[in-house]
């Protein structure tokens, strides 16, 4: 038995880590496992960060990292951590939900990762750009079709796609027990907000497209309204019924709270483009794309707020402008 | 909260629309007809779509309920006053609004007793002015900003005519009278949230509304006016187990009996580009040409579609560049307080 632990831990059988420099608002730190012991040493443990004010109010739950390779979410999350201050309830960050997603380069970009990077002054900081499904070294082979929990069938390899796979499964497969851990997190914090951030293609049409579940709808009616008027545009789509596995429609479903998930346009992601630059993409840098998720959560939360729903108050987070003016990288911790 | 309705019955004549089709919103003048209005006294006459009085007054000749917005366009003053009378129900009953350069007077004669109410204004070439009436209450705004307030039981007790009045020379254009009747009635066409932002909309500046996306005709009854969100996605559609051609023929009995009811139909599409498509330009080719006023946003109207629909069809298009602009425009056609 010791001998085959030693040969998981040398194959990488373990949570991958990453530079992350929590400032000061952080008040706790711990692991998605925490929710789930099972999923404790698995590649699919991820690092959760606690930004509670102290002050009785909502709770919020950002998701990075649901796909590892979509990573202006990745980064929205990290400033998260290392910038915001909470002044009333709690933020709950997983910059990397899918950890088990991020120790490979993602097949379909072998250009774009392992690793990105930003730089300030003589410094530079490098974060993990990996893939939309889980490592098949964690979970293979694949099966024809995966067959949801609710009956649907996916095709086979999106059973190694987290949002595919929710409410996830306490004895099934790694990506489904990241899922079922993340429920358990849902619903043992009574969260009140969901932000799972992600990206697609620049062309694709869920570019810029703010999904709401059905209970959030008016709440994300609003913000996008309100954002068109700063320059800040997202296209506004329900989540519907037969959405089954994906975290708006199950995590809405399974809790009170109010469920989004946010698309921005990643060059990484577009098919056919040769070398493209993730995060200095003269037309969708990562500072815009991350700026986008920022503002929708920092609204969201506003208005949330205005019309009496559970109050999460942050700030230090850069507007929108600030952090296309000043850059990403100046918004890190150094 | 008050109900809404439109109340353009007269209006679209003047802009040169056969009496009997759909009613338009605004009395451009832009036609000449003078079909539409009996001159009391003085002079009148509409050149290059402008009405121009002389020392005299002048009525139109529809009756509106006891709540109503109206607006007007002050292009020019030269000489003493120019009126603008809000409510005439006889000679002995009438509310009106007299702009002077020094300032404003509402006024209020009923059945021989009279008040009035005074303001300060700054009268500029083109002042857009309103003189509006819900239940006891009266207001005048000039160029967005309420100057006088008043509130008289009297001004709930009758109805009647609008009208013009002037001492000298002065020169309108763009009435427009609203009536406060019944609440609209909100709707998609094509189940994209599109409806629910309007009905957000709505609330936030007050207007009454019913929101239903797939309100069928007999919410109609009662109701001021109809708006049709025209928007769809295939996903949209049969997430809501709708097919095109049952939306389609709900979009028509809603047009329909908002035709039989005198009700007019908003078409708008505010959403952009996105929101554009194969299934979406079918119900936009179809119902565009049948409302009475069209309000896009600018990226949906990026190859024109709108403006060609709109300008074969004589129907006004308000273009929005965002969306949440377009509470501007539904404070503009149904004649708010704000």
């Amino acid at each position: 038995m010791a001998i085959l632990l030693l040969s998981m831990v040398a194959c990488g059988q373990s949570p991958v880590t990453h530079d992350i420099r929590p400032g000061y608002g952080v008040t706790g730190i711990g692991w998605l496992s925490d929710f789930f012991p099972p999923l404790r040493g698995a590649p699919g443990d991820t690092r959760i960060y606690v930004l509670d004010s102290g002050i009785a109010g909502g709770t919020a739950l950002i998701l990075g990292g649901t796909h590892a390779n979509e990573i202006a979410g990745i980064m929205a999350a990290v400033l998260l951590v290392e910038r915001a201050e909470v002044r009333r309830g709690k933020l709950i960050v997983i910059p990397h939900a899918n950890n088990a997603a991020f120790g490979y380069t993602d097949p379909t970009c072998p250009t774009c990762g392992p690793w990105v990077s930003f730089s300030s002054g003589n410094a530079a900081r490098f974060f993990r750009y990996g893939s939309r499904l889980t490592n098949p070294a964690f979970q293979s082979p694949d099966s024809s079709e995966y067959i949801h929990p609710s009956g649907l069938s996916f095709a086979g390899w999106e059973a190694r796609n987290l949002n595919r796979v929710y409410p996830g499964r306490a004895d099934g497969t790694l990506t489904e027990k990241i899922a079922h851990a993340i429920v358990q997190l849902v619903l043992a914090e009574e969260i009140d907000y969901v932000f799972d951030l992600h990206e697609a293609g620049i062309t694709s049409r869920l570019a810029y497209t703010l999904v709401c579940h059905p209970r959030a709808l008016e709440l994300g009616a609003m913000a996008v309204m309100d954002l068109e008027l700063r320059g800040i545009s997202m296209k506004l789509e329900p989540s519907r019924e037969e959405f089954r596995g994906l975290s708006h429609r199950e995590l809405g479903d399974l809790s009170k709270g109010q469920v989004f998930l946010l698309e921005t346009p990643n060059p990484g992601q577009e098919s056919g483009r040769h070398n493209p630059d993730v995060i200095d993409d003269p037309q969708y840098p990562v500072a815009l794309r991350a700026g986008v998720h920022l503002s929708f959560v920092q609204e969201i939360l506003a208005i949330g707020s205005r019309l009496g729903l559970p109050q999460v108050e942050v700030v230090g987070v850069p507007e929108f402008e600030k952090l296309q003016s000043d850059g990403l990288a100046a918004w890190l911790n150094w | 909260m008050r109900w809404i309705a439109i109340w353009t019955a007269c209006l679209f004549a003047a802009v040169g629309v056969a009496v009997g089709a759909s009613p338009v919103l605004n009395f451009g003048f832009d036609s000449g007809t003078e079909a539409l209005w009996t001159v009391e006294s003085g002079s009148w006459c509409v050149e290059d779509g402008v009405l121009t009085g002389q020392s005299g007054f002048l009525l139109f000749d529809m009756d509106f309920p006891t709540d109503r917005r109206v607006q007007v366009d002050l292009v020019a003053l030269d000489g003493e006053s120019a009126t603008v009378v809000g409510k005439y129900a006889d000679d002995t009953r009438w509310v009106e609004a007299c702009f002077t350069m020094d300032g404003v007077a509402l006024r209020l004669n009923s059945v021989g007793r009279e008040a009035s109410w005074s303001g300060t204004a700054a009268l500029a070439p083109q002042t857009t002015v309103v003189l509006a009436f819900v239940e006891d209450q009266a207001r005048v705004i000039v160029n967005g900003e309420v100057v006088i307030q008043a509130q008289d039981p009297a001004f709930a007790e009758f109805g009647g005519r609008v009208g013009l009045a002037v001492q000298g020379t002065a020169r309108f254009d763009n009435l427009s009278v609203t009536a406060f009747t019944g609440p609209v009635v909100i709707t998609s066409l094509g189940q994209s949230p599109g409806a629910l932002m309007i009905q957000i909309l709505a609330d936030r500046v007050g207007l009454e509304n019913i929101y239903e996306p797939v309100a069928s005709s007999e919410l109609l009854d009662g109701s001021g006016a109809l708006i049709l969100i025209v928007g769809a996605s295939s996903k949209g559609l049969g997430a809501a187990g709708i097919s095109i051609d049952s939306e389609l023929a709900r979009g028509w009995a809603l047009v329909h009996r908002a035709r039989e009811l005198g009700l007019p139909v908003l078409v708008m599409h505010i959403e952009g580009a996105a929101r554009r498509g194969d299934l979406s330009d079918q119900i936009i080719a179809e119902f565009v040409p049948v409302a009475d006023y069209v309000v896009v946003k600018a990226d949906g109207n990026a190859d024109g579609l709108f403006t060609t629909l709109t300008h074969a069809h004589s129907i006004p298009l308000a273009t929005v560049a965002a969306t949440a602009q377009t509470a501007d425009v539904l404070v503009d056609l149904f004649g708010l307080w704000h």
